[in-house]
């Protein structure tokens, strides 16, 4: 007998389950139609999620560059090459620069193809306007990292 | 990496300053005569030089990618799609080219003929500047977004079929010059993983030169 109510709750299990994973994406929908209704979308969850990265690069010039022009250089570049509707997501600053090393840092912040969008607009500036070509060497989340890696830190 | 390079001081800055590890150069024959005929120890590198010449060719020019010596490595730019899929099936060894111009003859078709067919001595090699080229001036013949279409499927589709695919970016200028990692953050941008940008960059290049030395 108890071998019965075994299998029965066995199979009520996976039939619940089986619902569960078909009505997912209704469920879904309706608890966030439910929170847009109730006015609490913003508390609830975020429009688009703020990422922010650091890109270790190698630039390298012929000519002596300062960080003030090299960054004005860079900027120019990339919001030509990404467009200003792509810069409304996206943003890119130089934070450091190491002339003895050639390195610099940069940071990223936007969503999550924001880095990939940046890392193609840094890799090709040199295109528009011949300053400085810029390699991009180590992609990170943490500044120290960064730091850390070939002895950017003195 | 394929390079324009016209002055030996730019060689030797480029080289100590851009990558570190192994360098392709693309020079013309009159550079190479001026910086390595009598100083080749100056850079105190390791050199291998590899004539090579880049010849269009369409259905009445097809001799002109086989007349010159075998040595050379002829990089070979179909204009036709017959003479695309004659120049896979000629046994020399040679590279077929992509260029945007030559981007509808040498299609994933081509590279399915290029699996069929019996010699290993066909590699695609894909001219990266024309394309990036692209960003700079809006063409209205040709559209960005297809191009790079197209261009992912080709190298998605050779690399599927293990048809050897190659990546040159040999500039007209030396300041728009693109390095290795270069390629690389490009290949990842177009959605391809570390394992097949590794292919790209460094398996089938070794493959062709290897092919090449090994090549009578």
């Amino acid at each position: 007998m108890s071998i019965y109510i075994a299998f029965i709750s066995l199979a009520i299990s996976l039939a619940s389950i089986v619902i569960v994973i078909i009505l997912y994406r209704d469920i879904y929908q309706a608890v966030n139609n439910l929170i847009d209704e109730l006015g609490i979308a913003l508390i609830a969850r975020k429009k688009y999620r703020r990422i922010k990265r650091y890109i270790l690069a190698k630039v390298v010039c012929k000519d002596d560059v300062d960080i003030r022009k090299l960054s004005e250089d860079v900027e120019r570049n990339v919001n030509s090459l990404l467009g200003r509707i792509l810069k409304m997501n996206c943003s890119l600053t130089i934070i450091s620069f190491r002339p003895d090393l050639n390195r610099a840092i940069f940071r990223v912040v936007g969503d999550g193809m924001c880095s990939k969008y940046c890392l193609l607009a840094l890799s090709l500036q040199h295109f528009i306007s011949e300053s400085c070509i810029i390699i991009p060497l180590k992609t990170s989340g943490l500044l120290s990292r960064l730091r850390r890696f070939t002895g950017y830190r003195k | 990496m394929y390079l324009a390079i016209n002055r030996c001081n730019d060689i030797a800055f480029y080289i100590t300053a851009i990558d570190s590890d192994v360098h392709i150069l693309g020079l013309d024959s009159d550079v190479i005569v001026e910086c390595f005929a009598n100083n080749a120890h100056k850079l105190n590198r390791d050199m291998l030089f590899i004539p090579r010449k880049i010849v269009t060719v369409d259905e009445k020019r097809l001799e002109k990618c086989f007349e010159f010596d075998k040595s050379i490595l002829m990089g070979c730019i179909p204009m036709n799609i017959s003479v695309a899929r004659r120049l896979a099936k000629i046994q020399r060894l040679s590279t077929i080219i992509i260029t945007p111009n030559s981007l509808k003859f040498v299609d994933e078709n081509q590279v399915n003929f290029m699996y069929q067919s019996s010699n290993r001595n066909k590699y695609i090699e894909v001219h990266l500047q024309p394309f990036l080229k692209m960003f700079l001036i809006s063409s209205s013949i040709h559209s960005i977004e297809k191009s790079f279409y197209l261009l992912g499927n080709i190298v998605e589709r050779a690399l599927k079929l293990d048809v050897g695919i190659i990546m040159s970016t040999a500039s007209d200028n030396d300041k728009k010059l693109c390095s290795l990692t270069h390629v690389d953050i490009i290949l990842f941008y177009l959605g391809f993983s570390k394992r097949e940008r590794r292919l790209i960059t460094e398996v089938y290049p070794i493959e062709l030169l290897i092919t090449w030395l090994n090549y009578k």
